[in-house]
């Protein structure tokens, strides 16, 4: 279990995130390039030093800028896979796999053993003696994991684990990865840009924007209810923030939105873009929420298109090609979007 | 470097041949006129096998000093950020810039009799003009920077991330060094001694300047060829050619040591 | 009568010849030992003031170096040595033209640091233990000399560096690293107040003769020869100047 509060500066990057891991968890740390999110990783490894705040695992104070406390990385007890695995290019995949037990005196052979072992484990026999250079993508992030799990780390931190690996490997090591890291018996912290593979081998996502933590929860709760723009993008939702007050949102950037919640107070507001209907004309019927705009850019999805519209805030509507056609929406020019009141889903920021 | 290769351009080849030549023709003109009858008797003669054997104790030696005290100044140069560092490194690359003799100058006023430390070495009964310790410190000066600079691009080229990668993996500072940084500077470390070696064989100017000229303390061999040359040629281009065997011996040898970093 | 004619002819319509250009010019270069440093610089001096026309390039060293260099093809108008030995293997190269001439003679003597901190006064002061002793090489004149004079006083010395010339013998004890050599008188007096001089006795002392020699193919012959005449000419007292004795 481990208990972060990493607060540090580095260059233009000011991160401030609280975090808390239990043993029986994978978190992934979810956000674009340059939120943070390897930084925090590196911090949490010992490896960058912190200018506020502390770093406990499993109990054990690891940082404290208050008290003064710092302990090395090479006594936190953290396995780290790196993002380009770094493993060593003078040794064989076995010494790699040993040197985290060597380099705390346990004797050769033993050592040698063990790594035998843990190649074996992730199906690796007849590669020890290999060196790094020889190995393929898959084959070197299994030998990076071995190496980082062999010591029998308290946490397991890995770097973007995937991102090294062509699309047709990254599906089979995916898998493979899921199983090694259900098998660990610590604390497992993850980071990456994929949503993807942070759905895959998380039980829970840490989303960190511009250093801070935006969101919290399981893959389905994220991705149910967005609170960033990031998030929502990944999603391929529509994002609103605004002040709810008796079934209207008043959006912070202006305008409004007829929601059928009667939740009061800041909220987030979802639309997907398939409950956004388009038209040429002012619809007549019941959507109480309509809007005018200018159909701004399209993009081809197949039979359906993704249209985005400027107008009192930007929104994008997912119709049908029939529907493109139809309203002559490739020529742009203005349009009327509407959307029902029941389509729009609300939950407090 | 067999099969069809696509052949340098013409002017390429006409430079690439001069500078082959500029090389060659001094080796080929040692050859033809080297007495090679009086070869045994020359190279047998005491002096010469002295000045043979002090010559590789005192380049070696020299190349050991180098090591020992130039590896950490290599280590503060490239991983250490201090005021005075671009100075310090200016300083330390001077040798190879001044003539020897100058070097030479400049130990004697350092660690000469009456040099800034002459007093307190010879306080601890240290003297160091006119003795083979004293030819080491005058060839490791010279030497020494081609180590330092060899060994600093090579920690400077080195992906300091193998180094956090081994101390997240429980590597204590020493074990570090020895089982990660080391091996993989090992390449730039062996260049650098190679060339340390090199030219600590062949310095002269400042040996004679500091350490002085005596057969068996401080009589190496630049300094016999010189002296022989004045009284018997032939002799000197027998030694010479000796100092080359022995020099191109090593460079060959280690060619796949010092040539791939 | 008659010393009226010859006035008038003299003054008359006999043409007065126009001044012959002078023959000695060229750039002139002189191999010459290294204790002739002092005094052949203000030589050459002297001599380009005589011939406007000339110019004086010296290449100083230890006279088996230049002999190295002369029998290796180096380009040289004037070869002056310490020493006949040396002189003898440029003549018997067949390098000169004419035969040599000694210009100069020269004594050896102690030289020490001023003050003569270790109070040497005699060369048997210079075996004393612990002394450190430069010589000149044995090759070089003035260390072969040195050996004479050492061994004709019945004393064993080993220096502790054999230099390549006498002025580097005269630099080390200068700068305070050796405590004695021998040298030229000569040297101690061109080195000045930064040496004393302890005298060798006459039944011990080696007199050194200075031959000097025109060469072959030197670039501009006739200064060469008439360099070597001044040495012989207006050149001695220049000598007897910087403690040179005469030859």
């Amino acid at each position: 279990m481990i208990r972060a509060d990493v607060g540090l500066r580095l260059g233009t990057l000011d991160l401030q995130v609280e975090l808390e891991v239990g043993d029986d968890e994978v978190v992934a740390v979810l956000g674009p390039n340059g939120a943070g999110k390897t930084t925090l990783l590196r911090a949490l490894a010992g490896l960058l030093p912190l200018d506020r705040g502390r770093v406990e695992l499993d109990g054990r104070l690891l940082e404290d800028v208050a008290l003064g406390i710092r302990v090395a990385p090479e006594r936190r007890g953290c396995g780290v896979v790196f993002q380009d695995y770094l493993l060593f290019p003078h040794l064989s995949a076995l010494e790699n796999v040993a040197f985290g037990l060597r380099s705390r005196g346990a004797d050769r052979r033993g050592a040698l053993a063990a790594a035998a072992e843990w190649l074996r484990r992730f199906g690796l026999e007849g590669f020890e003696e290999s060196r790094p250079a020889a190995l393929s993508g898959g084959q070197a992030q299994r030998v990076a994991l071995a190496r980082a799990m062999a010591p029998d780390p308290k946490l397991l931190l890995l770097d973007e684990p995937l991102s090294a690996l062509d699309a047709s490997t990254r599906a089979q090591v995916r898998r493979d990865l899921v199983r090694h890291l259900s098998a660990f018996r610590g604390t497992r912290v993850l980071v990456t840009h994929d949503p993807l593979e942070a759905a895959a081998l998380a039980g829970r996502l840490l989303v960190v924007e511009q250093g801070r933590l935006v969101q919290s929860g399981t893959p389905a709760e994220v991705t149910a209810r967005p609170r960033s723009r990031y998030v929502a993008d990944l999603v391929g939702v529509n994002l609103l923030r605004g002040h709810a007050s008796g079934g209207t949102v008043v959006l912070s950037g202006g305008g409004s939105v007829a929601v059928a919640d009667p939740l009061e107070g800041e909220v987030f507001a979802v639309i997907h873009p398939r409950a956004v209907a388009l038209h040429r004309r002012h619809p007549e019927g019941t959507p109480r929420n309509v809007w005018r705009g200018e159909a701004a850019s399209l993009e081809s999805l197949g039979d359906r298109a993704r249209v985005r519209v400027e107008g009192p805030f930007p929104l994008v509507a997912e119709v049908t090609a029939a529907s493109v056609a139809e309203l002559k929406l490739a020529a742009g020019g203005p349009v009327w979007a509407s959307v029902k009141a029941t389509e729009v889903s609300v939950y407090p920021a | 470097m067999t099969g069809r290769q696509e052949r340098p351009p013409a002017l390429v080849l006409v430079g690439a041949g001069i500078a082959a030549l500029f090389f060659l023709l001094p080796l080929a003109g040692l050859l033809l006129r080297a007495p090679w009858a009086e070869a045994p008797a020359d190279l047998a003669a005491p002096d010469s096998l002295l000045a043979l054997r002090l010559s590789l104790v005192a380049s070696f030696s020299a190349t050991a000093l180098s090591v020992a005290f130039g590896v950490p100044l290599a280590w503060v140069l490239a991983r250490f950020d201090f005021p005075g560092r671009n100075l310090l490194r200016a300083l330390v690359t001077l040798p190879m810039v001044l003539p020897p003799v100058v070097g030479g100058v400049a130990l004697l006023l350092a660690f000469g009799r009456r040099g800034l430390l002459g007093p307190v070495l010879a306080a601890v009964g240290i003297h160091l003009p006119f003795t083979t310790a004293g030819a080491v410190l005058a060839e490791t000066l010279v030497a020494m920077p081609f180590l330092v600079i060899t060994v600093e691009a090579g920690l400077r080229a080195l992906d300091s991330r193998y180094e956090e990668a081994a101390r997240t993996l429980g590597a204590g500072r020493w074990y570090l060094f020895r089982r990660v940084t080391l091996p993989l500077l090992a390449p730039s470390l062996f260049a650098g001694g190679v060339l340390c070696w090199a030219r600590a064989l062949g310095e002269f100017g400042a040996t004679i300047t500091f350490a002085g000229n005596f057969p068996g303390t401080t009589q190496t061999l630049p300094l016999a060829v010189y002296l022989e040359l004045e009284t018997r040629p032939e002799a000197a281009i027998m030694l010479s050619l000796v100092l080359l065997a022995v020099s191109l011996a090593v460079l060959v040898g280690l060619r796949h040591r010092w040539l791939g970093a | 009568m008659g010393l009226l004619s010859l006035l008038l002819a003299a003054c008359g319509s006999a043409p007065t010849p126009a001044a012959a250009p002078d023959p000695v010019r060229g750039s002139l270069t002189v191999f010459a030992a290294a204790s002739l440093t002092e005094a052949f610089n203000r030589i050459g001096a002297e001599f380009t003031g005589l011939h406007p026309g000339a110019s004086v390039q010296f290449n100083f060293a230890g006279s088996p170096t230049l002999v190295t260099q002369i029998t290796e093809g180096a380009q040289a108008d004037v070869f002056a040595s310490a020493d006949q030995p040396n002189m003898d293997r440029v003549t018997g190269a067949g390098l000169s033209t004419g035969p040599p001439v000694v210009f100069a003679r020269n004594r050896l003597e102690i030289v020490v640091e001023k003050g003569n901190p270790r109070h040497i006064t005699s060369l048997a002061d210079l075996a004393r233990p612990g002394l450190l002793v430069v010589l000149a090489g044995p090759t070089v004149p003035a260390g072969k000399y040195a050996g004479q004079a050492l061994q004709s006083a019945g004393v064993r010395v080993t220096p502790v560096s054999e230099e390549t010339d006498v002025k580097s013998v005269v630099t080390k004890v200068a700068l305070g690293e050796a405590d004695a050599g021998i040298v030229y008188v000569t040297d101690v007096r061109a080195a000045g107040s930064t040496v004393e001089g302890i005298t060798i006795p006459d039944q011990h002392n080696v007199i050194a003769s200075y031959p000097a020699v025109a060469l072959k193919g030197a670039a501009s012959p006739v200064a060469a020869k008439a360099f070597i005449d001044f040495l012989l000419g207006p050149g001695r007292s220049i000598l007897t100047s910087f403690g040179f004795a005469a030859p």
